[in-house]
């Protein structure tokens, strides 16, 4: 079960980003473990500062959390980027690619890994509903 | 040029082919044209993965004949001296590595088939699909490239062997990190002392020359140039991504932008101009009011009872004690004002906890003005009243599917059609899935075969599409909500549905089609406006999406995902200097700043 731990923060950096971690939360409930079975791995968002892990290990059903992985291992992939930048690559106003070239993506990590980002940008994403 | 995901969509609805911005036809462009999209994979070797590698294949089957169509592949022939030293190697070595790869995906195939599953198309790790490209290269025919450095950067990343730091590619060579590493941790107590260059640049100097000394391997200029060619080929090989389709648009934009030679400076300049917007986003976002980060999303608004899945009550309620609450609940509800509606029926079950059918209506109320909690909380009320109401039941489907609840959509769902009596005794006869995995494709069988004793069910029709949509089967989850809608042409609710189902399947230009088409049924259903403006996100017109957003809020002010929505769509259309409006909920100061029409 997917877990998104609430903590109030001062800086109000993370606006933009706040209701797309929380999709990207529930989207977890029904495509957490196809996920895993994807990417294998730990992702850590640092966006403005700010650390969310993205726990998509091998057979978990993945989750996602505030703050630095609770293993205390190092993940597989850390991203870093502004709010405003996590926005526009999750909403596909800036794709991965050109994030990354024109450096407005910083990537630490796998880069296989860092190949897979699309399908958990896309959990991030607003659903229209039925 | 048009955002990758306006023309996946144009190309959806149907309209003309998406316009690539000028410069060259992308590979998957040059691969739809020649072999069409559904044409599988042709070429010498067999690749083991469907359409997204066709430029892969397309190089395969060129390889032959024909002078290499792809532009990366010419340069490669083109570019690397055949080193006579190198050639036994590296021809070797390519032969090792594709033994070793097929092994490796020798063992996870039968891995995948002891565990009964399928290896979807979307499910394909980078490293088998890079193995494969391998494969096909270490065959063609032109021993340059063989040896090429492509095929080398290619084998690298499927080894894992090459990791990202800081955006550059680097090699990861097992003793190289750890001695690097190792000596790191004892720069580390020295560089205090003495005010050294730090351990990480000591590290990849040493891993600069190691790279030299070894054996083959992308040459350590060629790297330590910053890597332009390394990047090429990371944008090359991204394109083995499976699932996510290649991005023609984008795709050609960087090509054009790759030309032109001045990708250096040019991101100098973005990251200059980035640090400058960011100074003004700290700025405006500094100023705003303080709500915890989760505050702007689905939950902000919610009291204790939101976890527990109870209705939460509105603390002002200018209904409170009025006799007539329940009939000016359904007046309000049929003149599509919304959220007095919902205060009106909240009066009534206050006094009256149970009236199941104001309960009802108050989750109706809820659903149209895209509260999907409430809504679910006031239709359990309705529930616990009358467990077999078919209403309630398939509006209950309705709701957890939205909230991406399956097995609870699926459980209410099978209430649903065993509630009622021409179907009660298939459902019966049914009996439940072998196991939980089955479930949903166990209950649609259900369906479909109720579908078929009873064609001009409207609402079995509805069942089904929902099911289809949480199984992601849009495109029967469309049929299915196209026959009732045949069945029942005024339903805006139904509308609404198939403009969600569309949407959810990157069939956004189609959906606005759809939602219009409610939206005249019902000028006020707000949840038709918030999807709306999710659509005209999806296609890329921020501006437009805002000012959906903006209406939907003038319907509820109460929805605070839809703020949260309204922030993601002026962050992409930039209009950062309404951010403050949003903060203030200052309605009139975004209604002026949006407007529609």
């Amino acid at each position: 079960m997917a877990q998104l731990v609430r903590i109030p923060t001062a800086a109000a950096a993370t606006k933009a980003s706040g209701p797309l971690l929380q999709q990207l939360a529930k989207s977890l409930e029904s495509e957490g473990p196809a996920l895993a079975k994807r990417i294998k791995g730990v992702v850590v968002f640092k966006i403005d500062g700010e650390e969310w892990t993205l726990d998509l290990s091998e057979d978990t059903d993945g989750k996602l959390y505030k703050g630095t992985p609770e293993s205390g291992e190092k993940p597989d992939l850390t991203l870093t980027m502004s709010d405003h930048n996590f926005v526009q690559l999750v909403m596909g106003k800036l794709n991965p690619q050109q994030a990354f070239l024109m450096q407005k993506l910083k990537i630490n990590g796998s880069m296989a890994m860092a190949m897979k980002l699309q399908p958990i940008l896309d959990a991030a994403q607003p659903k229209s509903k039925l | 040029g048009p955002p990758p995901s306006v023309a996946a969509d144009l190309a959806a609805a149907g309209g003309a082919a998406a316009q690539l911005p000028g410069g060259p036809e992308s590979w998957d462009a040059i691969w739809e044209h020649r072999h069409g999209p559904a044409a599988g994979p042709g070429g010498p070797a067999a690749l083991m993965r469907p359409p997204s590698t066709g430029w892969a294949t397309e190089f395969a089957a060129a390889q032959a004949p024909q002078p290499p169509a792809a532009s990366w592949a010419a340069e490669f022939a083109a570019s690397a001296p055949a080193h006579p030293v190198m050639e036994t190697t590296a021809s070797t070595w390519a032969a090792d590595f594709k033994q070793e790869q097929d092994q490796a995906a020798a063992t996870t195939t039968a891995t995948d088939q002891q565990q009964g599953q399928q290896v979807t198309r979307g499910s394909a790790d980078t490293r088998s699909t890079s193995a494969a490209l391998a494969a096909v290269l270490s065959q063609a025919s032109d021993p340059k490239m063989r040896n090429s450095k492509f095929l080398q950067f290619v084998s690298k990343m499927s080894k894992g062997e090459l990791i990202l730091e800081d955006n550059k590619v680097v090699e990861r060579r097992p003793e190289a990190a750890s001695w690097a590493a190792e000596f790191g941790q004892q720069q580390q107590q020295q560089q205090q002392q003495q005010g050294n260059a730090g351990p990480s640049q000591w590290a990849a100097e040493f891993a600069g020359q190691h790279r030299e000394v070894a054996g083959p391997g992308p040459s350590s200029a060629a790297i330590g140039r910053g890597g332009e060619w390394v990047e090429e080929f990371a944008r090359g090989v991204s394109d083995l991504r499976l699932d996510e389709g290649l991005d023609a648009a984008t795709a050609a934009q960087l090509e054009a932008a790759w030309r032109d030679g001045e990708a250096s400076s040019w991101v100098h300049e973005f990251n200059k101009g980035d640090e400058q917007q960011f100074e003004e986003w700290e700025r405006i976002y500094g100023h705003g009011a303080v709500d915890s980060l989760l505050g702007g999303g689905v939950a902000a608004g919610m009291g204790p009872g939101a976890a527990t899945g109870e209705y939460v009550f509105s603390e002002q309620n200018p209904f409170l004690g009025d006799p007539d609450a329940l009939q000016k609940g359904k007046d309000l509800f049929r003149r599509g004002i919304l959220s007095e509606a919902a205060l009106a029926l909240e009066a009534e079950v206050r006094a009256h906890p149970e009236n199941a059918e104001a309960w009802r209506l108050l989750g109706t109320v809820h659903a149209e003005n895209d509260d999907d909690r409430q809504a679910i909380a006031a239709m359990m009320r309705a529930h616990a009243a009358d467990p077999r109401d078919p209403e309630v039941l398939l509006a209950l489907g309705v709701s957890h599917t939205n909230e991406l609840s399956q097995w609870e959509a699926v459980r209410h769902l099978r209430s649903w059609l065993a509630a009622q009596p021409p179907y009660s005794a298939l459902d019966a006869a049914a009996g439940e899935a072998p196991d939980t995995s089955q479930r949903l494709t166990h209950v649609i069988r259900l369906f479909e075969s109720a579908a078929a004793l009873a064609p001009s069910d409207p609402e079995l029709h509805v069942a089904l599409g929902v099911l289809h949509h949480l199984g992601r089967q849009y495109d029967a989850a469309v049929a299915a909500f196209h026959r009732a809608l045949e069945l029942r042409p005024s339903d805006y609710s139904l509308w609404n549905k198939l403009g969600a189902t569309l949407a959810n399947n990157g069939r956004s230009a189609e959906a606005l089609a759809a939602y219009q088409k409610a939206l005249d049924l019902k000028p006020n259903y707000m949840r038709a406006w918030t999807n709306m403006g999710i659509s005209y996100s999806n296609l890329g017109d921020y501006d437009r999406s805002a000012a959906f957003y903006v209406r939907a809020l003038s319907l509820n002010a109460a929805a605070e995902h839809v703020w949260g929505y309204l922030r993601t769509a002026l962050a992409c259309s930039g209009k950062l200097e309404l951010m403050v409006a949003i903060d203030n909920k200052n309605l009139a100061a975004l209604q002026e700043a949006l407007p529609l029409e």
